[in-house]
């Protein structure tokens, strides 16, 4: 390994155990480790968001997508920006006043009720864990490529950094970490775009006539229609994209970390113009990578367009780019991962442990404690995983996650707080029905069942990439039928829950 | 690349050493704990800016790749590369001064390089600023602290150099040399540059904890100060009490001079300017009549505001401390320095220690003082309270003597006037003259001696003794009549007491001596430890006068109560003899 590579590396790690351990002394009780205790400000957290967001998958992939397919790639990013609307207007808010620590207590402070619990928390863990094992596996492979260590070693050392953040530092180190990974990679992308068009002596139509040498699409590489040919398979990859994001726990839970609904608000407009322009600055070095590199150098290194980014930096800066741009990779990796390690946990140790085994009757040091467990219990279990599943479909684990959030977690997030005659059996048989569908429809679809290479070698029953169009649908309307068949026994204020869902106030509290 | 980080790390640490030994410098410490305004953001910017040059010109000149290894750089051609060390102090300036300080010294910095010409030249002018604007502005993101740890700075060092490669790529695209020039440098710059900003703020971080220490030992300082003053806040004249703390803190601390007044007027002065800062001058300062009224401590940072007649007068600066009693500004003591720049949040966290130390000194003897007018008060109200057996027995007394001895009767008639006048008059002194007092015993024991002519034999005996001697009124008399009601109760023929007034040099002793059953050691105690005990008998009468003295003469003048060999006992006080003029109702 080179040694201008090793030392940027090491000094990420340094900083962010540096973090962990400022973290630590100040993650004393549990709502320090679940939440910061609200101690964050609205920028500071829309920051994290976007740290937690932006995954190397974007980073890296995404500016391999749009060197390569042009467009489309650029439109693929934009599904991760425009799922902040929806978080915006809908769920935000509602979580911050509902919620303490999880997903799961939004939805019981409807339905005070431990099956529901159970089903959002293990809902919380799948999701959780399904989005850590691609993103495990994938910086595994791609710390590989950049450091060129072994996989085995690049997944340890990420697994052992993630569990160290989320065990001894909580949502507190999670959080700075992800802080400081968002202004470096903001920082970097910017520099390297900048870098970028000096190239082409500030000219943008030199860097376009550029791009249309450098790709095999020639003029059609500014059209659409090269990514995802079937507009069926766009608007179900875009449905779950835009749903998904309002579903996934670990974005969820970090408006906890809030004081009041006004830093939510911030928060979520801080992260959206974070992401948004940073999907610009990718545009920007997609378009560089083409005109720079070219099409036919990028495959060669790596059919998926992941070392976009590292050739590009190497071919404007040498080595010393590469090292830097290897190290804010390894960042937004270990940032991403902390963030799932830390919504996992909450999910098994606040609701699994405190509330349905222990019923509520633990003390602070007892649920920190598990916290503290659970933690290096879910860090450890997924790094073996990770080491397990070198050779997993990666793209199919990251696609059924937000399928599933997007069809069982969101129709109920949706539903509890919006509709007054939802039930809990609604609840229960939505989120199964989401959770059911999405797993059954990607199963039967061709990321298993391929021709070629799939896991069992047929055609698809079922031949959508993204079954989020079916899914998605059934998770709702099994949440309606639900609420339809079975309506609640006795009948609950909503109009009490749902003034404290938008504003906080608490009526019922006030009244007596 | 290694030569390059050897010869970088060996640069940097001359510059250290030049660092180190700056901050040595008293004045540097000053600069560490300046408020922010736009004067100390030049004088910071300027300071850390010259720094930043220095370091540019001990940097290294790159030449085709290869290094030119000058002692210091004065030019440099324009095939060369400069290799500069500024952004170190840049950083530094920028973590301890924030974004406008960093932003000033990279634009020195800047405006130097650029002077300075070479390959890459607009790049590294850019750079300075902008990495000193980025380093405020992450010191206060970061941190709360005023200084961010060495470690934090370890992380935070590393970004600059990685800023100004980028900078050469944007600004010099396409360029191999420039290439070249950051393949063979950045990463020694990278290390260097951090190593240097650690090590820099761990320096300056030692000197903020000498600072801290000077704090605790000026802490320990006003505490011994407080005790130290507290013989002075018990005198009584105003004056003395002034003098005594001004030359108490001039001795104990260092400042230009020390004042303290009262409400008005200045009442002592020691120090510089003694010579035309008179006492009893009027306060007329704004700010001191601020600090009085807003009971805070002031400072006075210009000689407009210290407001001297004297033009050349060498105060330029003072900490105005009120000192309190019971919620009123009843003083001010003033330290005054030379210079504005003398005065350090140490000093004025000295300042506010020792206003409030002694303010709460000056209270509680406040509340002590009360405390004793009152109980003084009190037992005169009772002492002026004649026993109204007493009196009846001597009206019995009188008018069995009529029938015998009318001459007599007249005479002790007379006598029991006197006493009862001097009882009367009691209320309204604490001292008096011990010849009043004498003759208040007189009349008491001739009312006495008449009653029991042939039970009692009273002898009064008294050597010449100076005349100004003050004594707390009705003192002996209780022990009189304590002799006789409790001693001789038992005691029928030859009764015997003597009143003995002697001069023992310093003192005067007054004893008073009987011959009866005498004092059991439970009864002694009673008398000189009791508080007040609710049972009346002849022990409140001896109490009463213990407590009197002390409180009024000290603790040497407490009663002394012995037992004699054969039997009887022996009750003696002794009092100052002489200068003494120490009254309470002064106060």
């Amino acid at each position: 390994m080179n040694f201008t590579y090793f030392l940027f590396f090491v000094c990420i790690v340094i900083c962010t155990l540096i973090i962990t351990y400022w973290a630590a002394k100040r993650s004393k009780t549990t709502i320090q480790f679940y939440t910061a205790a609200g101690s964050l400000t609205g920028v500071q957290n829309g920051m994290a968001i976007a740290g937690d967001y932006i995954s190397a998958a974007s980073f890296l992939g995404i500016i391999g997508q749009i060197a390569l397919n042009g467009f489309d790639g650029f439109l693929y990013s934009l599904g991760f920006l425009v799922s902040y609307l929806l978080v915006l207007l809908f769920v935000a808010e509602p979580v911050h006043h509902l919620g303490k620590y999880s997903l799961g207590d939004v939805i019981c402070a409807r339905f005070p009720n431990q099956n529901i619990r159970w089903i959002m928390a293990i809902g919380s863990l799948i999701i959780s864990v399904l989005y850590m094992i691609p993103q495990l596996v994938a910086s595994g492979l791609l710390i590989r490529l950049l450091l060129d260590i072994d996989y085995s070693v690049s997944v340890l050392i990420i697994g052992s950094l993630m569990t160290v953040y989320v065990v001894f530092g909580g949502m507190i180190a999670t959080s700075w970490v992800q802080i400081v990974k968002t202004v470096l990679l903001m920082s970097s992308t910017f520099l390297l775009s900048l870098i970028v068009f000096s190239y082409y002596k500030w000219n943008v139509s030199n860097l376009i006539a550029e791009v249309k040498v450098g790709t095999p699409l020639g003029d059609q590489f500014f059209l659409p229609g090269h990514l995802l040919q079937s507009p069926l398979e766009m608007i179900s990859l875009y449905l779950a994209l835009i749903l998904g994001t309002a579903g996934l726990p670990h974005i969820l839970i970090r408006f906890y970390t809030v004081k009041n609904a006004a830093e939510v608000r911030k928060s979520v407009l801080t992260a959206s113009g974070i992401i948004g322009v940073f999907y610009i600055m990718t545009f920007i070095l997609g378009l560089g990578t083409a005109a720079v590199i070219g099409y036919d150098t990028l495959i060669a290194a790596d059919s998926t367009g992941n070392l976009a980014a590292p050739l590009l930096a190497k071919a404007l800066g040498g080595d010393f780019l590469l090292a830097f741009v290897s190290a804010i990779a390894f960042t937004t990796v270990v940032a991403v991962v902390a963030g799932l390690v830390i919504s996992a946990t909450t999910a098994f140790s606040h609701d699994i442990y405190h509330h349905i085994i222990k019923k509520g009757n633990t003390t602070e040091k007892e649920q920190l404690r598990a916290a503290q467990l659970s933690a290096f219990a879910i860090g450890l279990i997924s790094t073996l995983f990770a080491l397990g599943l070198k050779d997993i479909n990666v793209t199919f684990l990251v696609s059924l996650t937000f399928i599933v959030a997007a069809s069982s977690n969101l129709p109920v997030i949706i539903f509890t707080i919006y509709w007054k005659r939802f039930s809990q059996a609604g609840a229960v048989i939505g989120m199964i029905s989401g959770l059911v569908a999405s797993i059954f429809l990607l199963a039967l679809g061709p990321h298993i069942m391929n021709v070629d290479n799939g896991w069992i070698l047929r055609e698809p029953i079922f031949n959508l990439f993204n079954p989020g169009i079916i899914s998605i649908p059934i998770g709702f309307l099994g949440a309606i039928f639900g609420s339809v068949l079975f309506p609640n026994k006795e009948a609950i204020d909503f109009e009490q829950f749902y003034i404290k869902a938008q504003t906080g106030i608490d009526i019922r509290r006030e009244a007596r | 690349m290694k030569d390059i980080t050897v010869i970088l790390l060996e640069r940097i640490g001359i510059l250290l050493i030049i660092a180190f030994v700056f901050t040595r410098i008293p004045n540097f410490k000053a600069l560490l704990y300046r408020e922010h305004n736009w004067k100390m953001t030049i004088i910071h910017s300027c300071v850390f800016g010259i720094f930043a040059i220095a370091s540019t010109h001990f940097g290294i000149v790159i030449v085709n790749g290869d290094i030119i290894s000058q002692h210091l750089i004065w030019s440099v051609e324009s095939n060369e590369m400069v290799v500069s060390l500024s952004l170190v102090a840049i950083v530094i300036a920028g973590l301890l001064g924030g974004p406008l300080v960093g932003l000033g010294a990279g634009i020195i910095a800047g405006i130097d390089l650029m002077i300075l010409g070479g390959i890459g030249w607009f790049a590294n002018m850019l750079v300075n600023p902008i990495t000193g604007l980025l380093a405020g502005l992450t010191g206060r993101f970061f941190s709360k602290a005023r200084v961010i740890s060495p470690i934090q700075a370890l992380f935070i060092g590393v970004f600059p150099p990685i800023l100004q490669m980028q900078f050469l790529f944007v600004l010099y695209p396409q360029n191999p040399t420039i290439l070249e020039f950051v393949n063979l440098t950045g990463l020694p710059l990278v290390l260097t540059n951090s190593i240097a900003i650690a090590i820099f703020t761990a320096m300056i971080k030692i000197v903020l904890q000498e600072q801290e220490n000077e704090a605790a030992l000026a802490t320990k300082q006003a505490l011994t100060i407080a005790e130290e003053a507290l013989p002075f806040l018990k005198r009584e004249s105003p004056v003395e009490r002034a003098e005594g703390i001004a030359n108490l803190l001039y001795e104990r601390l260092t400042v230009a001079a020390i004042s303290v007044t009262n409400q008005d007027e200045v009442l002592a002065f020691k120090g510089i300017g003694s010579d035309h800062h008179h006492l009893g001058q009027k306060i007329m300062t704004p700010i001191s009549k601020e600090a009085l009224k807003s009971k805070e401590v002031k400072i006075a940072y210009s000689k407009v505001d210290i407001a001297c007649e004297v033009p050349n007068c060498p105060l330029e600066a003072a900490i105005i401390i009120p000192i309190l009693e019971a919620n009123d500004t009843t003083s001010l003591i003033k330290f005054y320095f030379k210079k504005a720049h003398h005065i350090s949040p140490v000093e004025i966290e000295l300042a506010q220690g020792i206003g409030q130390l002694i303010s709460n000194q000056s209270q509680v003897i406040a509340s002590e003082n009360l405390k004793k007018n009152i109980l003084d008060a009190e037992l005169r109200n009772l002492q002026a309270q004649i026993n109204p057996h007493f009196l009846f027995n001597t009206l019995h007394l009188i008018a069995t003597l009529f029938r015998v001895d009318p001459l007599r009767a007249r005479h002790i008639t007379i006598q029991l006037a006197n006493f009862m006048r001097f009882n009367l008059g009691i209320a309204s002194e604490s001292l008096i003259t011990l010849e009043r007092e004498c003759e208040h015993v007189k009349a008491y024991v001739e009312i006495i001696q008449a009653r029991f002519a042939n039970r009692l034999q009273i002898n009064f005996e008294r050597e010449h003794t100076n005349s100004n001697i003050l004594i707390p009124p009705s003192t002996i008399q209780p022990l009189v009549e304590n002799a006789i009601e409790h001693g001789l109760k038992k005691v029928t023929t030859n009764g015997k007491i003597d009143i003995t007034i002697k001069d023992i040099g310093e003192r005067i002793e007054v004893s008073v001596q009987d011959n009866g059953v005498g004092f059991d050691e439970g009864e002694i105690d009673t008398i000189q430890k009791m508080r007040k005990s609710h049972k009346v008998d002849s022990g409140v009468g001896m109490y009463n006068v213990n407590q009197r003295l002390i409180s009024l003469l000290g603790e040497e003048a407490r009663l002394y109560i012995e037992r004699l060999p054969k039997r009887g006992s022996k009750v003696y006080f002794m009092i100052p003899n002489g200068s003494l003029r120490r009254n309470i109702n002064e106060n």
